[in-house]
């Protein structure tokens, strides 16, 4: 219930960012975006005001009502930084920003408040490190099933993404080496 | 973790032959677990080649996985398996090679991922290798995690996966006796949470100890090398 209003706050703040973020912050050299309100093309991400591409969006398949949703951010020049995610109710009820953290024999989770897009560099959520959970999927996600993520970055704003559903170990993606 | 398993002085050997373990153990079981182990003993006999032994190499063998020291003993815990049925894991997983992961069911990533490689791999091995494994989930969450839940979970990944939880008391003491620490939980809001588990699976050979163990990443030929070998020759590491 708190979800939608939370997530909606968060765009709001993000596009005043966007906004005012050229006018007041020294260090954002003059970046000339403004809040794209558009969003930006499935699965290869590509939005001209967009600091980020987008690869390798995937869900694994669902056995009960938690799911996963990994993918690869790419910045194409400046840094950004992943604020939040959400996801149509009638998917699930809740999708997060999660890190999966393994200290010792030990593993556990937590969510995070964003995760930062290096300048020109690369953010990979992935099995076994960053994720978007989802909680509460209403329907069995089996492989070959799409859905829309809506994601929000604190400079290119709200990206719509089409996750594709990939069976279980092909969710580990290349890093597994077979 | 390290490297590689100091030789200790005076450890016995882990048995070659687990009718060996079994004897030692026995005359502490009661008349009718030793019954019990004398039928199967009688059953080995006859059946010939239905319990077939470990066969040990020339050279140590040098795994893929990640060897720990000291040891970790198989838990001596009786918990409650999918049928509602209690479990005791060393009476049911002996002299079978045994892997053994404590995770959770609303887990998003490493335990079902690890399952279901573990699964794939024993999909591409021989029989001959296959029945010599069990493999056991035992969950950190036993409030969400009841034997239908898990039950229901499991027959999703492998149907002959075995699955067990219990009390809180009775996981917490069992993730205890594994070296993990018991359950802590994240709040994630809305009544979820996650679960803190095992981030690797422990691989038990029919002497009853983990000598070795596989992170999360472990590549499915890493995997298919080492259970052949561990189910086929038990343990056959450096201080065999």
């Amino acid at each position: 219930m708190t979800r939608i209003p939370r997530i909606r706050l968060l765009l709001a703040a993000a596009a005043t960012l966007v906004l005012f973020a050229p006018a007041c912050s020294g260090d954002d050299d003059g970046a000339s975006t403004p809040a794209p309100t558009d969003t930006a093309t499935a699965g290869n991400g590509h939005d001209i005001h967009a600091r980020v591409e987008i690869t390798d969006v995937r869900a694994r398949e669902t056995l009960n009502d938690t799911g996963a949703v990994y993918f690869t951010v790419r910045s194409t020049g400046e840094a950004d930084r992943l604020l939040s995610a959400s996801v149509d109710p009638a998917v699930a009820d809740d999708a997060q920003i999660h890190e999966s953290v393994m200290e010792g024999g030990n593993a556990t989770m937590r969510e995070v408040d964003g995760i930062d897009v290096p300048a020109g560099g690369e953010l990979v959520l992935k099995p076994g490190s960053y994720h978007i959970m989802l909680l509460g999927v209403k329907e069995k996600l089996s492989a070959g099933d799409t859905f829309t993520l809506e994601v929000a970055f604190e400079h290119s704003g709200a990206i719509s993404l089409e996750v594709t559903v990939v069976a279980m170990e092909a969710a580990m993606g290349s890093t597994m080496g077979h | 973790m390290s490297d590689r398993i100091p030789v200790r002085a005076g450890d016995p050997r882990p048995s070659r032959l687990p009718v060996a373990s079994t004897m030692s153990v026995a005359p502490a079981r009661l008349l009718a677990v030793a019954l019990l182990g004398l039928a199967v003993f009688v059953f080995a006999s006859c059946g010939g080649d239905s319990e077939p032994q470990p066969t040990p190499t020339p050279e140590p063998v040098t795994y893929r996985g990640v060897l720990i020291a000291p040891s970790l003993e198989k838990p001596d815990a009786v918990l409650t398996g999918t049928d509602g049925q209690p479990f005791d894991l060393r009476k049911e997983t002996e002299g079978y090679l045994t892997l053994l992961f404590v995770g959770y069911t609303s887990c998003p990533d490493i335990c079902p991922v690890h399952m279901v490689e573990i699964s794939r791999v024993l999909e591409s091995l021989p029989d001959e290798v296959v029945d010599r494994v069990k493999v056991v989930f035992v969950t950190a969450d036993p409030e969400r995690d009841t034997p239908e839940v898990l039950g229901k979970w499991l027959s999703y990944i492998n149907p002959e996966f075995i699955g067990l939880t219990g009390t809180q008391e009775e996981v917490d003491a069992f993730q205890v006796a594994l070296r993990l620490n018991p359950a802590t939980r994240t709040d994630l809001g809305g009544g979820n949470y996650a679960v803190n588990h095992a981030a690797y699976v422990m691989a038990f050979t029919t002497d009853n100890l983990s000598h070795i163990v596989y992170p999360f990443g472990v590549t499915q030929d890493d995997w298919r090398f080492d259970i052949e070998q561990l189910a086929l020759h038990g343990w056959q590491g450096e201080d065999h």
